[in-house]
């Protein structure tokens, strides 16, 4: 079928490419072969990948407006060369045959109808009724009323232009990400503990540390690029130790020394154990603690983030105050702690006490550099903010922070969670830079950057991702615009919060997506859109790299991208339509004008003509509007954090290399902050310095062990956590378009312990009902998966369309960070 | 909105790499494991630090994202990362490369 010669050049690319990627001499045969074939004629570029949250950088071949190859990037830090099995779909995820090419409207008789089917319709017949309908409810129900969920694989200028829209634009603080679902415990715990948000280390870490410990993360499955870097630090110095913790055996567990299985929430106790025993074994840093920590007595017994009503919430003590703390001294934490023994932490994790006391002394060894590494075991968790801070605790007890190898590292699950969602500010108490739109100094910053009317943002807290579906199912928001994510999928307690929301009689939902996922299937409005190369963007990863990439291929049909349907829309809109007549009445050059003039065309992100594009590259964005949008946008975007800790280096930067670590000043990025030498920030004259709070000092918070919000019993006998595998990236809504991978891991299936099996009369490919007090679904079950449970308890992904776990799970959220947890609820399996 | 899973294609001829790190202890019973996988080969290796680079060849994606899962999952194998993937069809008269990795 293909010529020999040209199979063999390509070949011979292959393994130089990976030769170069794992270190190895090229063979001579390879190199003759392909420094002969210099007929090119592929164009190459670079972009990251559009998966996970590790940001590797890919090199992207196009050939007659296709992605055809793409090798691993060997100019990345962060890659090195290398892909995962995901980056195979890279290539691929743009072509599937049901991709969206035209607005898809639910019409009967030719009219828009809730009941009707969708129907093909232009984008200005989508933006008609859309607008239509954001302005009835704006004028009834006032800017409560709208609101929208986006998400961490929004580009950065998309995110950014999603705030401007609704919190400037419209007045809306209902704009929530994806990202609520995978890293606000994260950022709450960042907050609380550093008074600034995202990881202090980065990954040359993982070449400096003598010991990893996973927290509830499968890193071989989930972030595999980043697990070589741990195999390889193992491997080749064997003084290195890894130790493993979960609540179920899975595939990292092939290279722990430590293999650490606890009990549902029961991480907790362990985190206060560790501390506990850092404090009595005498392995207390005094003089880091004396000089760079407060310690903090947090408010408890704080609820579970379910409706008021419910009577969790009525018996809980501080469900209003979650957030709460007062100061104490060291003698109380100690005193505090002292109740986690071993024999205690055993007691409630059902971890022996041996692996408990090696896992400990990893931490107190003064001589063991220690990189902590999570995602959603800590996240999704009820007290996910707790185990943040705890995490926190022991690093700063032994002064293991914020130098090479000493890391606790949260890593995230979407490629720009950090650099979009975090950064830019689209959570709904968010503005860029870490700013909060409850704070008047914040808002002012941002109106005078945004060259607005003082006093125009909204003071109030807006609904996160769990409320923005309670308040749809209660009819409080009528207007919801989602983009780039599976959120019907995705949420908890589909049944009883999301679906009856979308349906609501008297709500509009638009979705924009690639594909026809099962959001797009409950919405009233589809807006095609492009993505990944088919549009130019930006993401910024776990490590605090900002990436950039051009557009690359064309999107197929009238698909556009998100950040064209932001910008078209707020064309339709007038400041006499959607702003106070007193702001319009004290700033008239304000009136009369469109969002788009005030908000885009405002003399800073039009300031970059066509002139400014790079040559080579379609941009759809700037033939529509006349100038650089991307351009402007990030350049007005960067000027909240330069200065302030987040600085950012000039767009045209990013264009050149493979991302930078903000913050960037005098062209040079920060690896470690926090510590003198690495960080231009730090100020005080001590090596340390925690500039995030304004005394200069990292929080050690007291936090108890509390309960879960449902544990099994007689009737619901088995713990439920759901999670991804490797073959399908969280909703796969795009994975499961590739036939391959679909075959590979086809249906969901339930993971659970051969003995639990038995013990039901079941057996491997039985047919299962899992039942929760909230839905069920029907599920094959597996007892020989690479993900092992021990007994009583099972493992549900949540990618399978047609097996909705969130049918089943619970609606209980982190009181502080209003995260759902994902990971522990109760259900009974009964034979089919 | 029916959920497709696509089935038709065009033919395609797939051309990838692969980068292993293995125990090295493990390297003399994997080698012959690695060598009788259907459509790859073994085309670099360093016996001290286990190190070890494949290609394999394949009319769909299905065969080598299978053949990786599998080698990743063999005793011995600490890791094996993709690195270069290339898509050929009948209709491209000239496939060929222009990257510099």
């Amino acid at each position: 079928m293909i010529d020999l010669t040209r199979r063999d050049v390509i070949k011979a690319q292959a393994v130089m490419a990976a030769a170069a990627a794992i270190g190895l001499p090229i063979p001579a045969e390879a190199q003759n072969l392909v420094t002969e074939a210099d007929l090119t004629q592929l164009t190459w570029n670079k972009a990251p990948c559009r998966f996970c949250g590790t940001g590797c950088s890919i090199m992207v071949a196009t050939k007659g407006g296709r992605v055809v190859a793409t090798h691993g990037d060997s100019k990345s830090e962060v890659n090195r060369g290398l892909n995962c099995v995901k980056g195979y779909f890279l290539s691929k995820i743009m072509y599937g045959e049901d991709r969206l090419t035209t607005p898809l409207l639910r019409k009967k008789d030719g009219a828009y109808h809730k009941d009707g089917a969708f129907e093909p319709v232009s984008w200005d017949e989508a933006f008609d009724i859309m607008a239509e309908k954001w302005k009835k409810t704006l004028a009834e129900k006032g800017p409560k009323g709208i609101g929208m969920f986006g998400s961490g694989q929004w580009t950065i200028y998309e995110g950014y232009a999603a705030v401007k829209l609704m919190k400037a634009g419209f007045l809306s603080n209902n704009l929530d990400p994806n990202a609520r679902h995978c890293m606000a415990s994260a950022v709450a715990g960042f907050m609380r503990t550093f008074g600034i948000d995202e990881p202090m280390g980065c990954y040359d870490d993982f070449e400096a540390a003598d010991a990893f410990v996973l927290w509830g993360s499968n890193m071989a499955e989930m972030h595999p690029i980043l697990w070589t870097r741990i195999t390889d630090r193992r491997l080749a110095h064997p003084h290195v130790k890894v130790a493993v913790l979960s609540t179920y055996t899975h595939r990292s567990f092939d290279l722990a020394d430590i293999p650490v299985i606890f009990t549902p929430q029961s991480d907790l106790a362990i985190l206060n154990y560790i501390a506990n025993h850092i404090i009595q074994t005498g392995a207390v840093n005094e003089a880091f603690l004396r000089e760079h920590v407060n310690f903090k007595r947090g408010a408890t017994d704080i609820g579970y983030g379910l409706r008021p009503e419910h009577p969790l919430e009525q018996a809980a003590a501080n469900a209003k105050e979650p957030n709460a703390s007062e100061p104490m001294s060291f003698e109380e934490f100690a005193a505090f702690v002292a109740e986690y023994t071993a024999e205690k932490a055993s007691e409630i994790s059902g971890v022996p006490v041996a692996q408990l006391e090696a896992l400990a002394r990893l931490y107190a060894d003064p001589k063991v550099k220690v990189m902590s590494l999570w995602t959603m075991g800590f996240n999704q968790h009820t007290r996910g903010v707790w185990a943040n801070n705890l995490i926190y605790n022991i690093h700063l007890l032994t002064g293991k922070i914020a130098t090479p190898g000493n890391s606790p590292f949260s890593l995230t699950g979407q490629p720009s969670a950090c650099g979009t969602a975090r950064e830019v500010g689209t959570f709904s108490h968010r503005l860029p830079a870490d700013m909060v739109v409850t704070n008047p100094e914040h808002r002012a910053h941002a109106e005078e950057l945004w060259k607005l009317p003082q006093g125009l943002l909204p003071d109030w807290l807006g609904s996160h991702a769990v409320k923005q579906n309670r308040d749809l199912k209660d009819g409080k928001i009528n207007c919801y615009w989602v983009q780039v994510t599976n959120n019907m999928q995705a949420a908890p307690n589909m049944m009883q919060e999301g679906l009856p929301g979308y349906r609501n009689p008297e709500n509009f939902i638009v979705v924009s997506d690639a594909y026809p996922t099962v959001t797009c299937e409950a919405a009233d409005l589809v807006l095609p859109s492009a993505m990944w190369v088919e549009k130019e963007g930006g993401y910024g990863n776990a490590e605090r790299r900002t990436q950039l990439w051009h557009q690359l291929v064309n999107a197929p049909g009238e698909a556009r991208s998100d950040l064209w349907q932001l910008v078209e829309f707020s064309k339709r809109f007038t400041t006499d339509e959607v702003w106070p007549a007193e702001i319009l009445a004290a700033n008239p050059d304000y009136k009369g004008k469109t969002l788009f003039e005030v908000l885009f065309a405002n003399g800073q992100v039009d300031r970059f003509g066509p002139d400014h594009l790079a040559e080579g590259h379609a941009n759809p964005e700037a033939e529509a509007f006349g100038f650089y949008l991307q351009k402007g946008l990030f350049e007005e975007y960067a000027s909240f954090g330069r200065g302030h800790g987040h600085d950012l280096a000039p767009f045209d930067t990013y264009h050149e290399v493979r991302g930078l670590r903000w913050p960037v000043v005098n062209g040079q990025e920060t690896r470690w902050r926090f510590n003198a030498e690495h960080d231009p920030y730090v100020k005080n004259g001590k090596p340390f310095h925690f500039y995030g709070n304004k005394d200069g000092r990292a929080n050690i918070f007291a936090l108890p062990y509390e309960p879960p919000a449902e544990a099994p019993d007689a009737e619901y006998p088995f713990w439920l956590s759901t999670g991804r595998v490797l073959e399908h990236w969280h909703s796969g809504s795009m994975t499961q378009r590739v036939p391959e991978l679909y075959q590979a891991v086809p249906d969901a299936l339930c993971y659970m312990h051969p003995d639990d099996a038995e013990a039901l009369k079941l057996r491997r490919g039985s047919e299962v009902r899992v039942i929760s007090r909230r839905g069920e679904i029907r599920v094959r079950v597996e007892t020989r998966g690479r993900n092992k449970p021990p007994k009583g308890l099972v493992f549900v992904p949540w990618f399978d369309a047609r097996r909705l776990i969130n049918k089943v799970t619970l609606d209980a959220t982190d009181p502080i960070s209003k995260q759902a947890d994902f990971k522990k609820c109760a259900i009974r399996i009964e034979a089919v | 909105m029916p959920r497709q899973i696509p089935a038709s294609r065009r033919p395609e001829h797939h051309i990838a790499s692969f980068a292993l790190r293995c125990d090295p202890q493990h390297l003399g019973t994997l080698r012959p494991i690695l060598a009788a996988l259907s459509g790859a080969s073994i085309e670099a290796e360093d016996a001290a630090t286990g190190k070890i680079v494949m290609v394999m060849e394949a009319p769909d994606e299905r065969a080598i994202t299978a053949t990786l899962s599998h080698i990743q999952v063999l005793p011995g194998v600490a890791h094996a990362a993709l690195v270069y993937q290339h898509i050929l069809t009948p209709e491209d008269p000239a496939p060929t490369e222009g990257s510099q990795p």
